[in-house]
Parts: C-alpha cells; sequence; structure tokens
C-alpha cells in the first residue's frame, strides 16, 4: 500500500523555477498495478522518482506499508536501498560492461542485500528463469536485443525481491511489436509475483492494457484516478477524456434539459450544476451513422467528407452544421466520400463538460 | 545528489579531494597576487603595497618586452592558423588520399617536445652555426648570414610552425561538425564549389577561427620554450622569459614582489581573453549539427592538386620536425659544431653518447621524470575523476563553480603555478622542506594538469547515462563502489588517454621544471636546457636525441591508442 499525501516538488532551471509536483494526493492499493500516466513535464517521472527516493520532495509524504518513506515536515527520508523497491529505468539502464547475470547479480553483491555465493546464483537464475533469459546468463549484455536488455532489467529489479516495483517508461525504447510483446509480460509477472507496481508512461494505451488503476497528470497534478474503462467512458474532465482518446466535441448551451448546438438539440443527462455555455462529447466510435434516417433523438444529417481504411478500423470525416465529426467502425459500411448520411448520438454516450 | 543521505561517506572523500583540488589552484592563484603586494624576499616581514605595480608601469624595458611578446604571438598566429586551415580543409573537405598518414603526421609532432625542436633550429638557422646559413654563404658568396632565427620573426615562425597542428585539430573539429547540408544546399542551387567554400563554408567556420586564434594568442602569451631557448641567450625577451629573467636574474636578488605584479597582470590578461574566446566558440557551435551520424558533404576533387595537398603536408612534417631532428643528430655526433662536409662526416662518431648518457646527474634526472611520469597522471586522474563526478553527475552546490576552477590552469600561464609554488615552498621551508624537492614539481604538474584531465573526463562522464548510476543506487550499492565498478570501468578509455596525455606531458614539460628544478630535482628537460645554455651544446643534443628515442615507443603507443578510441588531442 502507497500513501502519498500533499506531494510537491520545485525544480530551479535557468528559466526559474518550475513546479513538477503541486500537491499531489494518491492512494495505491497492495498488489495493484498502477500507472501514472501524462504527457512530458507533467510530474508523472518526478513522483515516480520520488517514490524511489531519487528524488527529494519539498514538503508532503510518502508512505509504503504504513512506513513514512519521506516526509517534509518530519525531516524523515528514507535512501532508496531502504524502501524495498526495484526499480527499471527507461534506458534500460543494463551496465554494458557485465555478464546478463552480473548484471542482476551486482546490487545482491553490492548493495544492502549481500547473501552467500550459493543463495546468490539461485536468485540470480530464478530472476533470469522469470523473464526466460536463463539460458543467455553468460553473456554481455551488449549482445543482446533491446527487448532481452530490457528483461534483463526486469529481472535485476525483481530479484531483489521488492514490496514495490518501480517502472520510468520501460517500453520507450523498444519497437511496436516488440513494445505489446513485453508489455504483456510485465503485467503477466507483476500478476505473478503479486507486487505492487507503480509504472509511468506517456503512452495511454499502454496504460489502458497495463493498468489496475491510473493517474492522468497534468502540470504537477493529478487530474483524475480510476480504472481504465471509468476513466475512458465517464471522466469528469475533458482533458481527461481527451488525453486516453479522440473525441467529437459539440459546443452548445443547456437549454430544455438538452443542450443546444450546432447540430441540433442534443438530449442528454446533464450532471448536476451544469448550466449555460457547456460542452458535449462522443468517441468516434459511439456514433452511429446510417444512410437513412431512423427518426431517433439525437440524429441529424451530414456530408461524409473522407474516408480512411486502416486495416483494423475504417475511419470516416464528416461534416455537419460546421462541425468537423470523425466515425471510426469496425465493421466498414463502404459509405463513399460525397454522399449524404444520418449520424445519431446515443443519449447515453454523450458526456457533457462545463466549459 | 542530496537525496542519498546513506551514501554521504563516499561522498564526502570526492569532495574532499575537489575541494582540495580547488583549493590548491585558487591558492597559488591567489599567492601571485599576494606576491605582487610585498617586497623583498619570502618570508621577510614588509607591509603591503603597490610598489610593485608602480614600478612595472614606470619601467620602459617592460614596454619593449609587451612590444616583442605582441609580435612574437603576431608571427606565431601569422603562421599556424593559415597552416592549420590548409590542413584541416585538405584533410576533411577534400578527397586528398590517405588521410589517416596524413593525420598522424601532424599529430605527432604535437607530442614532441618543443624545446628540443627550438633546439634544432638554432643548429639549422643560427647567424653563426646555422647549417643552412653556411650552406647558403658558401654557394651564395655571401659575407653575412641571410637568414636569422635568433629573432621576434625567427622564434615566432619556429612557435607557429610547432602550434600548426594544434590549430589543425581546433580547426577540423569545426569543420566536421558544420552541418554538411548547409554547403549541399549552396551546391545544390547552382553554386559552384569554390565559391561555396568561401561564400558559405568560409563565413561557418569563422567563429571556430576566431577562438582558434585568440587560443593561440594565450598559448603564445606564455610559450616558454622556444622564447627560452633561442630568445634568451639573444636578449630577446617575452613575457614569460622575462619573468623567468627576475626569479633567476644573472646577479642581485630575486624580485618575487615585481613578478608577482607581472603575474598577476598576466592572469587578468588571460582571463579576458576568455570572454571573447567562449563568445566565438558559442557561436561556432550553434553552426554546428547534433548528431554524429549525418550523412558526409560531398568532398571536393582535388585532381591534378592532390599531389601539391601532399606536398604541403609531407614538407611541414619535414621542415617541422624531421629537419630540425636531423640538425640535433648531426651536432650530437660531432665534437664541435661544423658543416656537413666529407671531413666531419669523418669526424662524427657516438662517442659523446657513451660519455654523456652515464653521467649521475643526467642518470638521477632521467629516475625523477620516471617518477613524475608515473605519478602525475595518477594523481591527475584520480583527482579529475573526483571533480568530473561532481560536477557531471552530483547536484552539489556551488559544481559549476568548481568546474570553473578546473579550468582556470587551461588558460593561465603554466610558469605563474610554478612561480608560484616556488614562493609557496620558500615561504614554508623553515617548516616543510619542500623547497627544491621532486615533490613540488610533481604538485604543481598536477595541479596545471587537472584542467586537462577534467575536460577529458567531463566529456566521458557526460556519456555514462545517469540511470546506469541510479540502477545501483537503488540496490544500495555505495556511491564509490558505484564509481569504482560502474562508471570507471565505462568510461576507461577516457581515463587511459588522460593518463598517457599527462605522463607524456610530464616528460616533456620544460617551463615549470626550469622555474622550479634544484640541483637534487633535475629532470630530463632542464638537464638539457642546464647543458644548453651552459655551452654544451653537443651534450645537450645527445640527450635530446636519447629523449627523442626513448620517448618514440610511448608516443606511438599513445597515438594508436588514441586514434583507437577516437579521442585525438584537442584543447578544450
Amino acid at each position: 500500500m502507497i500513501e502519498i499525501r500533499a506531494l510537491s516538488k520545485r525544480f530551479t532551471t535557468s528559466d526559474g523555477a518550475v513546479r513538477a509536483l503541486d500537491g499531489v494526493d494518491l492512494a495505491i492499493a497492495d498488489k495493484e498495478f498502477f500507472v501514472l500516466l501524462g504527457l512530458s513535464g507533467s510530474g508523472k517521472t518526478t513522483l515516480l522518482r520520488c517514490a524511489a527516493g531519487l528524488e527529494k520532495p519539498d514538503a508532503g509524504e510518502i508512505l509504503f506499508n504504513g512506513r513514512t518513506m519521506s516526509s517534509a515536515a518530519a525531516g524523515v527520508f528514507v535512501p532508496p536501498e531502504r524502501r524495498a523497491i526495484g526499480m527499471v529505468f527507461q534506458s534500460y539502464a543494463v551496465w554494458p560492461h557485465m555478464t546478463v547475470f552480473d548484471n542482476v547479480a551486482f546490487p545482491l553483491e553490492n548493495g544492502v542485500q549481500r547473501m552467500p555465493r550459493a543463495r546468490l546464483r539461485e536468485r540470480v537464475m530464478s530472476a533470469l528463469a522469470l523473464v526466460q533469459l536463463a539460458d543467455h546468463a553468460e553473456r554481455p549484455v551488449p549482445f543482446l536485443s533491446g527487448g532481452q536488455q530490457q528483461r534483463v532489467a526486469l529481472a535485476r529489479a525483481i530479484a531483489v525481491e521488492p514490496e514495490v516495483l518501480l517502472m520510468d517508461e520501460p517500453l520507450s525504447n523498444l519497437d511496436a511489436r516488440l513494445r505489446e510483446e513485453v508489455r504483456d509480460e510485465i503485467r503477466g509477472l507483476s500478476k505473478k509475483l503479486g507486487i505492487t507496481v507503480l509504472y509511468v508512461t506517456h503512452d495511454q494505451v499502454e496504460a489502458m492494457a497495463l493498468a489496475d488503476r491510473m493517474a492522468v497528470m497534468s502540470g504537477g497534478k493529478v487530474l483524475e484516478t480510476g480504472a481504465p474503462e471509468k476513466l475512458y467512458h465517464f471522466s469528469q474532465s475533458r482533458p481527461v477524456a481527451e488525453f486516453l482518446g479522440a473525441m467529437n466535441v459539440f459546443h452548445g448551451a443547456v437549454e430544455n434539459g438538452g443542450v443546444k448546438t450546432a447540430v441540433g438539440l442534443l438530449s442528454c443527462a446533464l450532471p448536476e450544476g451544469m448550466r449555460n455555455e457547456v460542452t458535449v462529447a462522443i468517441r468516434p466510435e459511439e456514433i452511429l451513422v446510417s444512410n437513412s434516417a431512423s427518426g431517433g433523438a439525437n440524429e441529424f444529417p451530414a456530408a461524409l467528407e473522407s474516408r480512411l481504411f486502416l486495416g483494423d478500423v475504417t475511419v470516416y470525416h464528416l461534416t455537419a452544421g460546421g462541425a468537423k465529426i470523425t466515425y471510426k467502425t469496425a465493421a466498414d459500411p463502404g459509405f463513399e466520400p460525397g454522399g449524404r448520411v444520418y449520424v445519431s448520438l446515443p443519449a447515453g454516450k454523450l458526456k457533457v463538460f462545463a466549459r | 545528489m542530496k537525496a542519498a543521505a546513506a551514501h554521504f561517506d563516499g561522498k564526502l572523500i570526492l569532495a574532499g579531494v575537489a575541494g582540495a583540488a580547488a583549493l590548491a589552484i585558487l591558492g597559488l592563484l591567489g599567492t601571485i597576487v599576494w606576491m605582487s603586494l610585498r617586497t623583498g624576499v619570502p618570508g621577510q616581514a614588509s607591509g603591503y603595497t603597490f610598489t610593485n605595480y608602480f614600478t612595472l608601469i614606470g619601467d620602459p624595458y617592460m614596454y619593449r618586452v609587451m612590444w616583442t611578446t605582441l609580435r612574437f604571438a603576431a608571427v606565431t598566429i601569422g603562421i599556424a592558423i593559415p597552416l592549420g586551415l590548409v590542413f584541416a580543409w585538405l584533410i576533411e573537405r577534400t578527397d586528398l588520399p590517405h588521410k589517416a598518414l596524413a593525420m598522424s603526421l601532424l599529430g605527432i609532432g604535437i607530442l614532441f617536445p618543443t624545446f628540443l625542436k627550438a633546439m634544432g633550429w638554432v643548429f639549422l638557422l643560427h647567424p653563426r652555426i646555422g647549417v643552412i646559413n653556411i650552406i647558403f654563404m658558401q654557394m651564395l658568396g655571401l659575407t653575412a648570414a641571410p637568414l636569422n632565427i635568433a629573432t621576434v620573426a625567427g622564434i615566432g615562425f619556429v612557435e607557429g610552425l610547432t602550434l600548426a597542428p594544434l590549430a589543425y585539430v581546433m580547426i577540423s573539429a569545426a569543420l566536421r561538425g558544420m552541418n554538411p547540408a548547409l554547403v549541399e544546399a549552396s551546391s545544390i542551387h547552382g553554386v559552384g564549389k569554390w565559391r561555396t567554400l568561401l561564400r558559405v563554408e568560409m563565413p561557418l567556420i569563422w567563429p571556430a577561427l576566431l577562438s582558434t586564434v585568440i587560443w593561440m594568442f594565450t598559448i603564445a602569451l606564455a610559450a616558454f620554450d622556444v622564447p627560452g631557448v633561442i630568445g634568451m641567450a639573444n636578449n630577446i625577451f617575452t613575457f614569460s622569459t622575462a619573468l623567468y629573467f627576475m626569479i633567476n636574474p644573472n646577479e642581485g636578488l630575486p624580485r618575487y614582489g615585481l613578478s608577482g605584479a607581472y603575474g598577476s597582470i598576466m592572469i587578468c590578461v588571460s582571463l579576458l581573453l576568455m570572454l571573447p574566446y567562449f563568445a566565438a566558440l558559442r557561436q561556432s557551435h550553434r553552426y554546428q549539427i547534433i548528431s554524429g551520424k549525418s550523412y558526409r558533404a560531398s568532398v571536393i576533387e582535388l585532381g591534378r592538386w592532390r599531389a601539391a595537398g601532399w606536398v604541403l603536408i609531407g614538407g611541414y612534417f619535414f621542415v617541422a620536425f624531421v629537419l630540425p631532428l636531423l640538425a640535433i643528430f648531426w651536432v650530437s655526433l660531432l665534437p664541435y659544431v661544423q658543416m656537413p662536409s666529407r671531413r666531419a662526416l669523418a669526424a662524427a662518431s657516438f662517442e659523446r653518447y657513451g660519455a654523456t648518457l652515464f653521467d649521475s646527474a643526467l642518470l638521477g634526472a632521467g629516475w625523477n621524470t620516471l617518477l613524475l611520469m608515473v605519478l602525475v597522471p595518477t594523481i591527475v586522474v584520480v583527482v579529475s575523476t573526483a571533480i568530473s563526478w561532481i560536477v557531471t553527475r552530483s547536484r552539489l552546490r556551488g559544481r559549476v563553480a568548481l568546474d570553473a576552477i578546473a579550468f582556470l590552469p587551461h588558460p593561465v600561464p603554466h610558469l605563474l603555478f610554478a612561480l608560484s609554488i616556488a614562493y609557496f615552498a620558500l615561504l614554508i621551508s623553515d617548516v616543510v622542506p619542500l623547497y627544491g624537492s621532486i615533490y613540488v614539481l610533481i604538485a604543481v604538474y598536477a595541479v596545471c594538469w587537472i584542467s586537462f584531465g577534467t575536460r577529458v573526463l567531463n566529456s566521458s562522464m557526460i556519456q555514462v547515462h545517469r540511470e546506469l548510476e541510479e540502477a545501483a543506487e537503488v540496490g544500495g550499492v555505495p556511491t564509490l563502489r558505484i564509481l569504482l565498478k560502474v562508471i570507471v570501468p565505462l568510461i576507461r578509455p577516457g581515463l587511459v588517454y588522460a593518463w598517457i596525455w599527462t605522463s607524456l606531458s610530464a616528460y616533456r614539460e620544460l617551463t615549470m621544471a626550469v622555474f622550479l628544478a634544484s640541483p637534487r630535482s633535475q629532470v630530463l628537460s632542464t638537464y638539457v636546457w642546464g647543458q644548453w645554455h651552459g655551452g654544451g651544446l653537443g651534450d645537450a643534443a645527445a640527450v635530446a636525441i636519447v629523449m627523442m628515442a626513448v620517448m618514440s615507443p610511448l608516443v606511438a603507443t599513445f597515438w594508436i591508442y588514441a586514434r583507437r578510441q577516437q579521442q585525438v588531442a584537442s584543447p578544450v
């Protein structure tokens, strides 16, 4: 269980002070796979490094299983090696002058957890077996592929048998195909070992695939926390919803229990306290498009501008009432650009944000 | 890093080593300023006074020295820069064949002692004993020598020849880093290659050229070898030799106060010169591409001029290196200096070598030199590692200042450090009898070359990803162990390079040694210097030849290693 309370961290750069973390509160459950998602500069890596003990926060507290790791007010700061963590770095950070075995063994030989030779060997080999690198133990790491090097880093992190595994964009240096493969391995391994994982990424697909729960960060703050499905479908804030996937947006004003927009009056469930200017949004795969009008609610005609075939999905660009609309479907209806179609927006899928 | 409180012990040691080195540098420079404000000999009671500065300003001799130094620097730059520019252009921008050989011919010359080459030039172009002069006089029936090396132009010429390879290295770095797209954009739009050279390439390397000129100027201000070997005996004094003369006058007491004032002014001048130097350097970096993997600009085809290019490079190597070496060798074989002739050849023998080489003073000097060659680079590498680690890896406050201090001995003339430590050693000689011992030389060499060591190691360490260190830190590996087991193995090429270079420098160093050497701390260079100024030209020549011979395998090893590691000597 990781608790983070009112954590703040400021950096001084040549352009003045930057608030890397600005009062972050988080609670991560035991054995949870928790992902920090955000663009670069959002503070997610700083948060991870504070949890690791590689950065010292200016204010706030970090607790692991009820033990204070860092508390600016109380002047407590536990160094990284006393936090029972394992860490996987973005650049792999495998030591290029050592073999696979030595990379995993080095912290066990020289760090806080020294142990007899035989036990060390056992520990290293079982960690390597977990990442399917037992056969490569005596290889120098520069001879391994990127994916294998990343697995060495993973083995090194789990060999210390950490309570918390911290991962800083571990997949960003791998190519697209390999990324998915290693991603699934990481998820499987963390569940098998039953450890708490704090994982940083800027890739929303990766985040959703991995996370039990995730936090979307921006400007040093946590915008929203929740399970991937919840954030994707029912996010409270437009930036979070847009960060997780593309959206069609319609600006309008609240009127008669609906929202008056350029494509007509849209009826939808209005959250409490929503009045005047609002934005209605819907994901491209959630809208319905057909050749003929069905006469249902939230339906309007649109001009079909272009069609993009992407293999697994087909994307259409439409315009209606001056607004651009994207429609994404797995079952390609084969509409021809230049034609006229009817768009209907299921009321249950519409999200309304204050403007 | 302040975060890892548990590793404070290791960091404390590193910070202590780095801090001690920084203190030594600042202390030695401070001593110069301090001695400038006092009169009398070290340790003698005296108030603080500006008398020395007033004496200096009122002394017409100083203005003559200044004028001589400026002319010397101008000739040096006038020789070194055009040669360096042409070499850089030939090697970086044309299809000159056998470029690796060309680079070796240019680079190896830098490593051999400058004062030995200067001696060679005396044997070649001295109005009385210069072999070339005598040949000209006999052939053309002249009554006076047509060429005289013992002039300001002469010493500038020799200094310029020895600095040309350095100019080449600095300029070619700029040419290599230049974005080839800038040149190709010109060619593609139909501008001819020669016009592109003049209108695009030259303006682009102008800042790099300017920074090289400034750098050459600071070197010329501090140069001691050539003015010392050729100029001093002929009453031509530049800044450095005038300073030497103040401390080692023919008669009377050393004038420490005056030399301090003089040194303080030199410190100011050399530091002020760094402002335009770094401004120009920044400007030239702005024109460079970051990525090293980029394609190369197409080279200019020299065609029939290829041979001319090689004549230039080969000619340079012959004139700047082979010719003076041959002259020294010739003199070393003869009982007295004479023209090459059948009669002289009959008299030539290796007799002198047997007689001089087993002189016990020479053996002592050899032993001291060996000590310097082992201890100085070891100290430099250890201290530089500590400093570079703090500068590039830690977040300790003051690391930027530490880097700047470690750089100071680069622009400030080394002879000032020697002067300062001599004064300091005299001051404390009652308590710690170090004055005149080899340890003083070891200390001052190490202090001065920390600037070089930190430049090399800074760039090595920057290339080691910080996460490689953090990965060990997370596992609780102590700082010093991370340094030894992770960083040191990864920067080993830089460490070895810095070690060998410093060792070679300790071998060839004359300037600091002549300021400090006493009868019990003679080194090879001061032994040769003593023979030379004591009139034993032939003995000096014989020892010089032996020095070169001993050095050759070391230079070859260094060169092969540096080439393989792609670390070619560069000053900053």
